[in-house]
């Protein structure tokens, strides 16, 4: 989860944005069972650490 | 909680393969979200004029009347659900511009400072928001386009400080 702290001016204010990883697969119950999505998702550290560079 | 599809029923048709199979036993407690009964065998069936008469929605669900909204507009049962009507945070179901729609909405009337983004799928739907919600966001001026420093500890302007003694 990343966010970062603004201290600009009330006309000049940035929305924060956080991203929630939850148990790795996503928000919905059904999201593991997707064909497109690895099974490993939730036990291999590489997986997540991708998801958490996608603002660079 | 978001499902970026490039349209409406694209989204809706996504959401339903994630969580069709639960959509039976939600019925019950929508019934009593917009206080009608419906019929878990009539799941491809708008409701009736008179349902939607009838519906009043619920004083003790605050969801109840966004749920009672997407029904009157006319979609099937199914699909109301698969808008996510009884999901415990606002949801996100279609093109990226409503995502950036109604957050702009929120920030702007001074009801969040921002946002924790929970996509449906995270293999796909990470990359989905921010191919298609952030760049919107950035055009308005409401995110910013760059970090001001390297690391993380930059960006939350944590001081270097190991431990209780602020001379480490």
């Amino acid at each position: 989860m990343k966010e970062k702290l603004d201290t600009v001016s009330a006309t000049d204010r940035k929305m924060l944005i956080g991203l929630h990883l939850g148990n790795g697969y996503g928000s919905q119950s059904g999201a593991w069972r997707m064909p497109w999505v690895d099974r490993q998702q939730s036990v291999t550290v590489v997986i997540p650490m991708r998801s958490s560079t996608f603002q660079d | 909680m978001t499902t970026i599809a490039k349209d409406r029923r694209s989204a809706l048709d996504r959401r339903i393969r994630l969580g069709g199979d639960q959509f039976p036993q939600r019925i019950g407690y929508l019934q009593q979200m917009i206080g009608i009964q419906l019929d878990p065998l009539r799941m491809n069936e708008p409701l009736s004029k008179a349902q939607l008469n009838t519906a009043r929605p619920s004083r003790y669900d605050p969801r109840s009347d966004n749920a009672l909204k997407i029904a009157k507009e006319g979609w099937t049962l199914r699909d109301i659900l698969a808008h996510g009507v009884i999901d415990y945070h606002p949801v996100i179901v279609g093109p990226g511009i409503e995502a950036a729609d109604h957050m702009q909405e929120w920030f702007e009337a001074g009801a969040a400072d921002g946002f924790w983004i929970s996509a449906d799928v995270n293999s796909d739907g990470i990359d989905a928001f921010v191919d298609e919600v952030i760049p919107v966001l950035q055009e308005r001026g409401l995110f910013h386009k760059d970090y001001e420093g390297k690391t993380l500890r930059e960006h939350l302007g944590v001081p270097d400080q190991y431990g209780l003694d602020p001379r480490v």
